[in-house]
């Protein structure tokens, strides 16, 4: 009897410690998967395309018999009054890019060496701890890690792991992103960070108390750190708050993509 | 036959979890209905069930998200086996009782990943983890359980899940 318990307590410490070495092994941010988890994604993929693509038709048909097509209409215009707004962001920043570049008789322009693929999103994390979704392109695709991925309306994450034919993307509103960003009309810089408050905003921090930050002010990515090209929309400040130190301020900012209804992205493979 | 119909249910709960209720989030989070039905099968079935359940359903959340291999299979099944104590202590009939015990439950479970979480080096701040995911989730799963165990109670006494453990 007691040989049994020995046994089943030696299976249990054993099995914790592989799971506990297993999570070890596989946290984010390595420079590769390792084979098995590169297999594992690609074979997880097509199920949760399919999952995806099952529930996106069931939700359109659902909402189209409860509302007689109209939301359909309703969402389209939310989009386009998204993308026009990102838009409206670029081009008020290529504007004081313009102004700034004239005044030092140089112009650059980098976004315009960009590559672009367009991706699918295929799964989100199934938990409610961290905000990564996963896309159909993968390492055969030239997908690299740290890529910077984009809509038209603006910033949406990076590329935090590469499997063959699949990548998993750090979206910008969770725990562990942070970016290095920009309020575009006075240039102060910031740094805009995921928060777990579900509010679906992003908390812009380190700001210094030298210069005042409206609500509505753009903020655009600073290119300062080397992952994120300057000048990408992140998006608008609603409120700011003085820390508890007293030495700076925090902005919470409302992000320009639509995270909750993310369908297709696109993975800047160059800049 | 009850194995085939165990695997189904957790079939169909990680399809849920993952496709429906991700656009049913309720103050930003969707319920672990993988977790609720760990919980229903470990009071109907006692700890070692509810362990095995808890691991295999873990498991299979962890493979979907694909980082920290392990944290859930971990946190549900010892989950599962701590509620699973319960199984000839505990009230099963009613699921007002299984909401407490799912949101109890939850809080458990939750706590334990994130504390799994920060030894991985995740930080977190407490007052955000617990008001930002594991309170609400603790929630919205008790709620789940309210609505779903009368169906769960009735096919585990009557129904395909009767008698699992003989």
């Amino acid at each position: 009897m007691r040989r049994t318990w020995w046994k089943r307590i030696l299976a249990a410490v054993t099995l914790v410690g592989v799971l506990i070495a297993a999570m070890f092994i596989t946290v984010p941010e390595r420079k590769e998967l390792t084979v098995l988890e590169s297999a594992l994604r690609d074979v997880v993929a097509p199920v949760q395309t399919g999952l995806t693509f099952v529930s996106e038709e069931a939700f359109s048909r659902i909402r189209s018999v409860f509302t007689l097509g109209r939301s359909a209409e309703t969402d389209e215009l939310r989009q386009r009054i998204r993308n026009l707004e990102g838009e409206l962001v670029s081009l008020e920043e290529f504007r004081l890019e313009n102004e700034r570049l004239r005044a030092l008789l140089v112009y650059r322009d980098g976004q315009d060496q960009s590559r672009l693929l367009l991706a699918r999103v295929v799964g989100r994390d199934p938990g409610n701890w961290f905000s990564t979704i996963r896309v159909n392109c993968g390492s055969e695709d030239g997908v690299r890690q740290d890529m910077v991925v984009v809509l038209p309306s603006g910033l949406v994450g990076r590329v935090l792991a590469v499997a063959e034919q699949t990548s998993d993307v750090l979206l910008i509103t969770d725990a562990r992103s942070g970016v290095g960003t920009l309020v575009q009309d006075t240039r102060l810089p910031g740094v805009v960070k995921g928060s777990l408050d579900r509010s679906g905003r992003l908390r812009m921090s380190y700001l210094t108390r030298e210069e005042d930050v409206e609500p509505n002010q753009a903020v655009v990515t600073s290119g300062l750190g080397g992952v994120f090209p300057k000048g990408i929309p992140v998006g608008r400040v609603v409120s700011v708050s003085n820390d508890p130190s007293g030495l700076t301020r925090s902005a919470e900012v409302i992000p320009m993509v639509d995270f909750d209804h993310l369908e297709e992205v696109f993975i800047i493979l160059s800049h | 036959m009850h194995v085939f119909v165990l695997a189904l249910l957790v079939v169909a709960a990680v399809l849920l979890q993952t496709t429906v209720f991700q656009s049913l989030r309720v103050a930003g989070v969707s319920p672990n209905l993988i977790l609720v039905l760990v919980v229903f099968f470990a009071i109907s079935n006692g700890p070692r069930h509810g362990a095995v359940l808890g691991f295999v359903g873990g498991l299979v959340q962890d493979l979907l998200s694909g980082f920290y291999l392990g944290m859930n299979a971990l946190s549900m099944a010892l989950t599962g086996y701590i509620v699973g104590l319960g199984h000839h202590t505990l009230f099963r009939e009613s699921p007002w009782i299984m909401a407490v015990i799912t949101f109890v439950a939850s809080l458990g479970a939750e706590t334990v990943n994130y504390l799994l979480l920060l030894s991985l080096g995740v930080t977190i701040l407490p007052g955000n983890a617990f008001f930002g995911v594991i309170i609400p989730v603790a929630v919205y799963n008790s709620a789940v359980a309210v609505l779903a165990y009368r169906r769960y109670y009735s096919s585990s006494t009557k129904g395909l899940l009767r008698n699992f453990t003989n």
